[in-house]
């Protein structure tokens, strides 16, 4: 009697299983398909404009788009590159520095204001950020430049370098750190050369996923790097001159009047899209042959 | 015999006894190196050594053995200041080291570690270094370069460890990439190549096999040609093969504590004589 009841009752968990794997398929399903929209969509309106010259030229004026001269958006893709890694060289140090102090010294009398200031930093919109890097770099400076573009998407990935820093430190065991210490090493020391090279897999990793994440900001870019049609004369002009970035370039096309440079932006979405997908997908790859 | 709360103090303290435990007097001179005086060790409200006073002595092992969670690895980790970054543990009483105790304000935890070192119970290579930089890690990492001298402290080390002649052809191999015993070898070499004065060492020989365990039993005997060890472990046989004198925890508290052979022939505790022929533990 009792077997039998088991065995139907086995039964029914059986298909009360399946139907939840169903749903979860299906709720998959429903979570790419706007990813798969927009990357199509994307694709579909912007690779008429992905030519050789995409990749060479500089935008200029909307004459040389209108009258189907040479145009393109190299200063757009160098610019970004730039001012994205300023802001990784930034944010680096600071997040890396946060980050071992949130994992290492749970005691210091740091760590929890740290913690909120950190959890409140990623929060905070983006836009916000812009503007702090407004007020402190581009007022001073009298011009809008690449570095302050820098500064503020360093505030995007300082949280986020913080956070990952955390983890990554965390996820490897208390017993190195107890090994470094027997041995007569300092606390930093031990931190320094025995926890972070066991967890630079995850410590790197945890800078890509920053980088994609700012890479993909144009509030914050707006009233800092501003955007500029052309490369600066001398390199400097990089750091020191507005400089143009992909995300805040597609929004001065898309909202242009001219059909050209909206077929432009689109291109510039690919471009935006396949470098930060590109990221994501590396930071995934590097995360799966973790040891720890 | 029933460690009374200690009261008198120095080394003289543990000679006396020693010789009313024995009867007679020692045949070697007693030299003591460490010695605790009413240690006592808490997590929070949880006590878990009990004002423990016991000698280490130099040139011997000491051995200690109880059942498991009787309070040996937080005594044996409180020898070296290992608690130190342990959250919520309390340690009150004195822990003396050539006579200073250890956990004087104005003592440096991390001069002591070089002092007292420490092998764990798992393996605990450090994964992404070599084998040679595991082994001089400690020394590396606080500042010396010198090739030559490194190479010579490498090659001692491993080879007091009977490490050597298995790795010596790849020194630059990750420590991770050993067997598990060779990693329990190769933690023991990282202890000893910072020269140490006492040895601490808990159950290093719990996750290995019996060739291993026999190897590391030999190294043991090796060492106290030079260290004062204190070798906590839970196998009985061990510690009778091992050590000079065995103190047996219970509940946090050293029930009894004397030569090994005294304790295990003859002793004097009904506790200790229920544990050593296996009614508990
Ligand atoms: N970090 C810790 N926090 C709280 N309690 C602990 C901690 N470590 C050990 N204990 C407790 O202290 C007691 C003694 O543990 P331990 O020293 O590891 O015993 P043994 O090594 O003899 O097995 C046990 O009751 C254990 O649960
Ligand atoms: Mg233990």
């Amino acid at each position: 009697m009792i077997a039998i009841e088991e065995r139907v009752s086995l039964k029914r968990r059986n298909l009360w299983g399946r139907f939840m794997v169903m749903l979860l398929v299906l709720s998959t399903l429903i979570v790419m398909i706007p990813l798969l929209i927009i990357i199509g969509y994307v694709i579909i309106n912007g690779i008429g404009a992905l030519n050789w010259e995409f990749f060479t030229e500089e935008l200029g004026s909307p004459a040389r788009a209108i009258q189907g001269r040479p145009t393109g958006l190299v200063h757009t893709i160098i610019g970004t590159l730039v001012v994205d890694t300023m802001a990784l060289i930034i944010a680096a140090p600071v997040g890396l520095g946060a980050g071992i102090l949130l994992s290492e010294y749970p005691d210091h009398r740091l760590n929890p204001p740290l913690r909120i200031i950190n959890d409140t930093l990623n929060g905070m919109p983006a836009i916000l950020k812009g503007l702090l890097a407004f007020s402190i770099i581009v007022k001073p400076m009298g011009t809008f430049s690449g570095l302050a573009g820098g500064v503020a998407l360093a505030f995007v990935m300082i949280p986020i370098i913080a956070r990952a820093t955390e983890s990554a430190l965390m996820s490897i065991p208390w017993s190195i750190r107890e090994a470094g210490l027997a041995i007569g090493l300092p606390r930093w020391r031990v931190v320094l050369s025995t926890v972070m090279p066991a967890a630079r897999t995850g410590l790197v990793t945890g800078f890509l996923i920053a980088f994609a994440r700012a890479a993909g900001e144009a509030a914050p870019l707006m009233f800092t790097s501003f955007g500029n049609n052309y490369l600066p004369r001398h390199w400097t002009g990089m750091i020191f001159g507005p400089v143009d970035t992909l995300p805040q370039r597609l929004y001065s096309l898309a909202i242009s009047p001219y059909r050209e440079w909206h077929t432009m932006g689109w291109a510039a979405g690919i471009v935006l899209m396949v470098f930060v997908i590109g990221l994501f997908i590396t930071a995934r790859l590097m995360t799966r042959g973790r040891r720890y | 015999m029933m460690l009374e709360t200690a009261t008198d103090t120095g080394k003289e303290r543990f000679k006396t006894r020693e010789m009313s435990l024995i009867g007679q007097a020692p045949a070697k001179e007693l030299d003591v190196r460490m010695e605790t005086r009413d240690l006592s060790v808490r997590y929070g409200q949880v006590k878990a050594v009990k004002s423990v006073s016991v000698p280490v002595y130099n040139k011997m092992v000491t051995a200690l053995i109880g059942p498991s969670g009787c309070g040996k690895t937080t005594f044996l980790r409180a020898l070296n200041r290992m608690h130190d970054l342990t959250r919520g543990a309390v340690i009150t009483g004195k822990v003396l080291l050539d006579g200073n105790d250890i956990y004087h304000p104005k003592v440096n935890p991390v001069t002591i570690r070089r002092r007292i070192g420490m092998v764990f119970q798992k393996p605990t290579p450090f994964p992404t270094m070599s084998i040679f930089n595991n082994v001089v890690a400690g020394l590396r990492l606080v500042g010396i370069k010198d090739k030559k001298f490194l190479n010579e402290v490498c090659e001692k080390a491993l080879t007091s460890a009977a490490l050597f002649d298995e790795v010596k052809d790849r020194l630059s191999s990750p420590g991770g990439s050993l067997s598990g015993g060779q990693q329990q070898r190769l933690s023991i070499a990282r202890a000893l190549a910072i020269e140490p004065e006492v040895l601490l060492m808990d159950e290093p020989t719990s996750s290995l096999d019996p060739q291993s365990s026999a190897r590391i039993e030999d190294l043991i005997h090796e060492l106290k040609e030079n260290y004062a060890i204190v070798i906590v472990t839970h196998n009985l046989q061990q510690a009778g093969r091992v050590s000079d004198y065995t103190g047996f925890f219970y509940l946090g508290e050293l029930i009894e504590f004397g030569e090994t052979e005294k304790i295990f022939t003859n002793p004097v505790n009904r506790k200790t004589e229920e544990y050593l022929t296996g009614k508990f533990g």
